[in-house]
């Protein structure tokens, strides 16, 4: 291991490597997308994309394993699945490379977080705006939340946030540089994704790290509306809410939708406990956001005119409900709270980043946004079951052509019962989910990506075929999707 | 048991957002718009030395690693992670703004400060001259290398003040034998104002540079022994408030004797603690303070850590400085729960000096931007950090405390 050390002191200087025990522990994050993170066995922090061509050659030579690491708090589980592991630590690679306000996207390194991405947009082109995700912190960076093809403030009416990306540049495993999309081409800025033949671009999107490194990323920026506001719907059941949302989100005029049940706004002031707090008279048992954007007034009004109307016509054919609350209503915000909404990068959008217990797990699913209520009903159901507080968390992406549920698990870190209970309960809805038709969303290694993969047709083979010939050493996030590591690989 | 035991839970509340990492300030009256310190560098510690155990999510996943036993706090990497950071404050400041009204803070400064403890205790830790400014506050109740003897000798001999008074005024170290003017001048303003005063004869330093440094319980030093001579000493004065112009005195006063470190000082006291600029901002309300004189100077305020971050004092001082006739006020971007920090907090002046002016001349540039003429604090320690980054930035700014502006007004 010293001489690994030394040779990666003489690529990215001395003070860049690290394998201190303190260093290395400092990178774990047992929470947000995975609670089985383990330490590096040595950090990395290059700045240009040769360092990072001549740590994976070194790594690719000496068959020692790579993990890349953005921000490090992205679904990706950022941190190392195994010890062992290089942390390639990408932060100083933080610069804004180009803005095109015509062709209209930044090019960005992986370091470049959101809250960087949006002063740099409102200092220099304040009518534009990134794609920064609406359920992250703005430390999460712009490369790691659209390669893990993530959601951002605008997914509902564009989609997940890698249909935003318009070209890559990325290290292989074994040292070679690629670009893909027109920027493939010396000649041609990267204004398209695609180049002829197949969408390379999209094959290292979702990979999870485990192809290659993204040392550039081109993504689109979007325009910044004159006019705002929201509209949100309550309901007194899940039911009663997917059906004229998606009849909203079918007009193809709003900018974000999201929602959630009651428990979303009580339980992360209430630590752990169980039974959850009782509804508050103030929140719907469930709603939706509606976030509108316009350039003018009137055309503002028009899409709202558009939701009062769907909400009225299915007032009229829904039967009043259960304890006098109406099965479907429109949930009026204060001002504060429309402001707060749309007040962007969003404080309300990292919710859970101010729970006090320290535990917690977003098991996200991607389902149609038709048979969400099922999901939403199940994931409480099951949540109750293992005595878990059953926050739920909905969003429509790309106009409702798909739904994001995400289950967020509240439990004590310092518990290894709770632990035990978080795993039971991942595993069981796992296997509902899949059953009921969903996709995981950042699949993670023990449970979501071997019984999703196992269950596919071709899939999981291909994929296999692909990582073979990509990293033939298997250095890449080794186990990340269900992959060979870096033992199996040439199996 | 060790030191970090007691901080347990908050080694555990830490998620790993990093929304400790940049300034991240919620604007209560226009939430519309971030303002313009938003989304910039926050953590000195970690902006220097880049790993993310230098942030304060990183120091709190390092505390779980060293209480589950992976990391033996002995491990001689664990100096300077914990050492080389100013204990700002920043990076709690940014993490519990997200839930201000739950009545929880996570505490990521006690953790580091118990995990400094327990690595003295161990037989490690303290870079630099920490060590010897510990075993001098033993000998000598200073850090400074300077003699007990002569810590009055900033008092002017024409001043004679009572034995006992209404009020005790903690000069503080830093006034007492390196900012010796801010001492006088502030005894100055106070006598101006009619306030019945005193100080202590035999005053000591405060305690903060030991406990901000983990030297707690050592064979060369007890921080316990050095606050109850304090305590004790306030009290034969028969004062009912003390005044302090160091922001860290202020904190040790206020916080340390009887709330942080309550149990294991055994200091606790009924004294009202004010620092100056609360005094005097007391004292402008209700007259008995005039500011008549023109001090015509353009300026912007330096929130002192300890007394902004640590212990939420940010009007008063701005509050008088706009007093002063022909004081213009400007702000720095990264102000308030915002400021970015002068360095030299923390043990870091004495633990890696040149460094600790590094981080001072961020500050003195971010002063320089607004085109004013001088940068006020209001700590001693501050002003004379800041002075250190004028002197080796070759910087045209002067460095004033509140209380000099405010005494030139009168």
């Amino acid at each position: 291991m010293e001489k690994i050390v030394t040779a990666l002191e003489k690529i990215v200087g001395s003070e860049n490597v690290s394998n201190a025990k303190p260093i290395c522990e400092a990178y774990v994050t047992k929470a947000i997308m995975d609670i089985s993170s383990k330490p590096p066995a040595i950090v990395v922090r290059p700045v240009t994309v040769e360092e990072v061509q001549a740590v994976l050659k070194l790594a690719n030579e000496s068959k020692i394993p790579v993990v890349p690491h953005s921000g490090g708090l992205s679904g990706g589980e950022a941190t190392p699945t195994r010890e062992g592991s290089i942390l390639l630590d990408l932060r100083r690679m933080n610069k804004i490379i180009e803005v095109n306000i015509d062709a209209r996207y930044m090019i960005v390194e992986p370091g470049v977080t959101s809250a960087q991405a949006w002063r740099f947009m409102q200092e220099n082109y304040p009518n534009y705006r990134p794609g920064i995700p609406d359920g992250a912190p703005p430390s999460a960076t712009i490369v790691g939340d659209h390669l893990d093809r993530g959601f951002h403030f605008l997914s509902t009416r564009y989609g997940p946030a890698a249909d935003a990306v318009l070209g890559l540049e990325v290290v292989l495993p074994t040292g070679e540089i690629v670009r893909t999309g027109a920027g493939a081409l010396p000649t041609a800025k990267w204004f398209y994704r695609w180049m002829f033949g197949p969408d390379l671009t999209g094959l290292f999107l979702g990979s999870q790290g485990t192809l290659g490194v993204v040392t550039k990323m081109a993504v689109k920026i979007f325009p910044m509306p004159k006019f705002r506001d929201v509209v949100a719907f309550g309901a007194s059941e899940w039911k009663y809410l997917i059906e004229p949302c998606l009849e909203v989100l079918k007009t193809e005029s709003i900018d974000l939708a999201q929602g959630g049940n009651y428990h979303l706004a009580t339980t992360r002031r209430a630590r752990y406990k169980w039974p959850p707090p009782p509804k508050p008279n103030v929140l719907p048992t469930v709603w939706m956001n509606f976030e509108l954007g316009a350039d003018s007034i009137e055309e503002l009004q028009n899409v709202k005119n558009k939701i009062y109307e769907i909400l009225k016509k299915y007032q009229s054919q829904y039967v009043w409900g259960k304890e006098g609350e109406a099965n479907l209503f429109e949930w009026k915000l204060d001002v504060r709270s429309i402001v707060s909404r749309l007040t962007k990068p969003n404080r309300i959008s990292v919710p859970y980043a101010g729970h006090k217990g320290g535990g917690l797990l977003f098991i996200t699913w991607y389902v149609p946004w038709k048979e969400a209520d099922k999901f939403c009903e199940k994931a409480e159901k099951l949540m109750s079951k293992y005595r878990v507080s059953p926050v739920v968390w909905l969003a429509a992406v790309d106009h409702g052509r798909q739904g994001l549920v995400m289950p967020i698990v509240l439990f004590d870190p310092k518990s290894p019962e709770e632990l035990k209970t978080v795993e039971a309960l991942d595993k069981e809805m796992t296997e509902q989910f899949l059953s009921m038709g969903g996709i995981p969303y950042r699949p993670n290694l023990t449970v979501h990506a071997p019984i999703a993969m196992s269950k596919s047709l071709g899939y999981y083979d291909l994929l296999k075929r692909i990582k073979r010939v990509v990293d033939p050493n298997g250095i890449m996030h080794p186990g990340r999707l269900g992959l060979p590591t870096t033992e199996e690989g040439k199996a | 048991m060790t030191y970090l035991e007691k901080f347990k839970e908050d080694a555990y509340n830490c998620l790993h957002c990093r929304l400790c990492t940049f300034t991240w300030m919620w604007p209560e009256k226009t939430p519309a718009l971030w303002p313009q310190g938003s989304f910039q560098p926050t953590c000195p510690s970690g902006e220097k030395y880049k790993f993310e155990a230098y942030f304060g999510g990183g120091k709190s996943w390092l505390a779980r690693a060293v209480l589950e036993g992976r990391v033996d706090p002995k491990d001689p990497a664990l100096v300077d992670i914990l050492f080389a950071c100013p204990t700002c404050g920043s990076c709690q400041q940014q993490c519990t703004l997200e839930e201000p009204d739950v009545g929880y803070h996570h505490r990521i400064m006690s953790l580091i400060e118990a995990l400094r403890a327990d690595i003295v205790k161990a037989g490690s830790g303290l870079p630099g001259k920490q060590k010897a400014f510990g075993i001098h506050i033993g000998k000598e109740h200073n850090p400074y290398m300077e003699l007990h003897k002569d810590r009055l000798s900033w008092l002017p001999s024409d001043i004679k003040l009572p034995e006992k008074a209404e009020t005790l005024y903690y000069v503080g170290c830093t006034s007492a034998y390196r900012q010796k003017e801010l001492a006088k001048a502030t005894v100055e303003v106070i006598k101006k104002a009619n306030v019945d005063f005193t100080i202590m004869r035999d005053e000591w330093c405060c305690s903060s540079p030991l406990l901000r440094t983990g030297q707690w319980e050592t064979s060369w030093v007890s921080a316990k022994d050095v606050a109850q001579h304090n305590v004790n000493e306030a009290q034969k004065t028969g004062a009912k408030t003390i005044v302090t112009t160091c922001s860290g005195c202020y904190r040790a006063w206020k916080k340390d004797y009887t709330e942080e470190y309550k149990d294991m000082l055994d200091a606790n006291h009924n004294f009202k603690v004010l620092h100056t600029t609360e005094l005097l901002e007391q004292l402008l309300k209700s007259g008995k303070l005039k500011l008549k004189n023109n001090v015509k100077m353009r300026v912007t305020y330096h929130d002192p850590c300890h007394l902004g971050r640590h212990m939420s004092v940010y009007d008063p001082p701005r509050n008088l400085l706009t007093a002063v006739p022909g004081v213009q006020l400007v702000e720095m971007p990264r102000m308030r729960e915002n400021a970015w920090c002068c360095g030299s907090g923390g043990g870091v002046k004495s633990g890696y000096p040149d460094w600790a002016v590094e981080i001072s001349g961020e500050r003195v540039k971010e002063a320089e931007q607004l085109d004013v003429e001088a940068i006020v604090s209001a700590c001693p320690f501050c002003e004379r950090n800041l002075t250190d980054a004028i002197s080796k930035y070759g910087s045209k700014l002067k460095v004033y405390d509140v209380v000099e502006l405010v005494n030139k007004a009168l």
